[in-house]
């Protein structure tokens, strides 16, 4: 695994943050950036899988990436195996490369023969449903990047080589959008798809109320209503 | 034949299929208050009629089924508590959902936001394959509050629900239909014959039959395996002695 985004960037607008994975402080470093800078509006990160190893995603790094608040877009490319693939797990968005493979080696590995606990056992069935996430897990299955999109792991395969420029124009968009819309989205449906629906109902209906204090929603409806777009899509206006 | 006009909505009953049609063409049936409020009563209607066996919900005009929350209207609750109460009073969704016959979403052009959200409150969708589907509520500061938070990533992979509703991403019929946020495809001409053939089937289906599978399947969501799998013996049992309901 070489990630050649080693250090934090953002955009000019200071609006989206790309959390490097190479330097384990680094990461962590850009994490509590993102979780207490509330201009954060989006996060991305890029992996690129060189090897069959992700040496550089550490055991843990993938619990500091799924707390983070603020939608995460992951771009993907080369093998995205493992630890890495985990990580990808936590981000709310993955989209990879045409060349791009996906796998869990740790229970056939012969080496090895370890149970991922960053999340494979959890995210993968969730998001690909069990029977896949059940054949990848045990027989150690690498799958395509069309299978990816077919399952639902990725939503959008880029020609070779563009997934991070793709990643870095979805988080922009994703952060042209309502700061705390974003952050309530994202949290309905994490938080919602662990209970009855009746009672996510209750949860997505109590955070759409909670939006009503957000300047940025009365100037979201003023912008439709004016037909024009929001402030809030050129700059941060709204602190 | 029944047939009722509201101020936004009309319904006719053929038969023991229930019409539900938006009908706000000029606005591409724009879903505001007073929508909310025809709907409730017709569903409220269609809700207690022992003769209503399928229910169809479609969008007059050529331009779409519904183009989303008429947001001219937004913003004019007096307080959160007022909103909130407001919400939950008169909750035609959870009707709409809680319907113990099957319900048809029939689909064309724009389906935006809450039409996405109607849509996805019925047990079976079908579209014309010039159908666009999109939830854009973030773009407006906005999140989806007709249940789209929920029922999206119910029907669709986690994935693609988030990137939906974070990113505003439009999908075309067939992307939608890879996707299954929709059952059938079909061309724009054959959509009503289409969807009423599909009602007519769904109509000969014995209503204790077809309430105890909606029951089954709201089950199958929400409960453990072992829950679920104890709640469908007691609904077959159920219906081999002829006791209704669940």
């Amino acid at each position: 695994m070489n990630n050649p985004v080693n250090q934090s960037s953002e955009n000019s607008a200071g609006r989206v943050l790309t959390i490097p994975v190479g330097d384990r402080a680094a990461f962590e470093d850009a994490c509590v950036r993102v979780a207490t800078d509330e201009d954060v509006r989006a996060a991305m990160i890029v992996l690129i899988g060189e090897g069959i190893g992700a040496d550089s995603v550490e055991p843990g790094m993938p619990v500091t990436f799924a707390a983070l608040l603020v939608p995460v877009v992951a771009g993907l490319s080369g093998r995205i195996d493992d630890r890495a693939l985990e990580l990808a797990l936590a981000a709310d968005i993955r989209i990879c490369d045409s060349d791009t493979t996906f796998a869990l080696t740790a229970v056939t590995d012969s080496g090895s023969g370890r149970l991922p606990s960053d999340g494979g056992t959890q995210r993968l069935p969730r998001i690909v449903g069990p029977g896949l996430a059940t054949d990848m897990l045990l027989t150690g299955r690498r799958i395509t990047a069309e299978e990816a999109l077919r399952a639902g792991l990725v939503t959008e395969i880029c020609p070779a080589g563009e997934s991070k420029t793709r990643a870095e124009q979805l988080a922009k968009e994703i952060a042209s959008h309502g700061k705390s819309a974003g952050r309530f989205a994202k949290e309905a449906v994490l938080k919602g798809a662990d209970m009855p629906l009746e009672q996510s109902l209750r949860l997505e209906a109590d955070l759409a109320i909670l939006l009503h204090t957000d300047p940025e929603r009365a100037e979201g409806i003023d912008a439709f209503n004016g037909r024009r777009n929001p402030s809030f899509r050129q700059d941060d206006g709204s602190k | 034949m029944t047939e009722s006009t509201f101020e936004t909505v009309t319904y006719e009953k053929r038969g023991r299929i229930a019409h539900i049609t938006l009908n706000r063409p000029e606005v591409i049936n724009a879903f505001n208050v007073q929508m909310r409020d025809d709907l409730s009563e017709v569903l409220d209607a269609v809700r207690w009629d022992p003769d209503v066996a399928v229910v169809l919900l479609m969008g007059s005009g050529d331009r779409g089924f519904c183009a989303g929350a008429d947001l001219s209207e937004f913003g004019s609750a007096p307080s959160q508590a007022a909103a909130r109460n407001a919400r939950w009073e008169r909750d035609v969704f959870g009707v709409l959902r809680d319907l113990a016959v099957p319900t048809v979403a029939v689909l064309h052009g724009h389906v935006i936001g809450s039409g996405v959200e109607l849509a996805l409150l019925c047990d079976i969708r079908i579209a014309a394959d010039n159908a666009v589907f999109s939830m854009p509520e973030t773009y407006h500061g906005l999140i989806a509050a007709a249940g789209g938070t929920q029922t999206l990533p119910r029907a669709l992979k986690q994935g693609r629900a988030l990137d939906m509703l974070l990113t505003g991403r439009r999908l075309n019929a067939s992307d939608a239909g890879d996707a299954g946020l929709i059952q059938r495809v079909v061309k724009p001409d054959d959509l009503e014959m289409e969807s009423e053939r599909i009602a007519r089937d769904l109509a000969e289906i014995d209503p204790a039959l077809s309430g105890a599978i909606k029951t089954a399947l709201a089950t199958a969501r929400d409960l453990p395996l072992a829950g679920g799998l104890a709640h469908e013996q007691r609904l077959s049992i159920m219906l081999d002695r002829g006791v209704a309901g669940t």
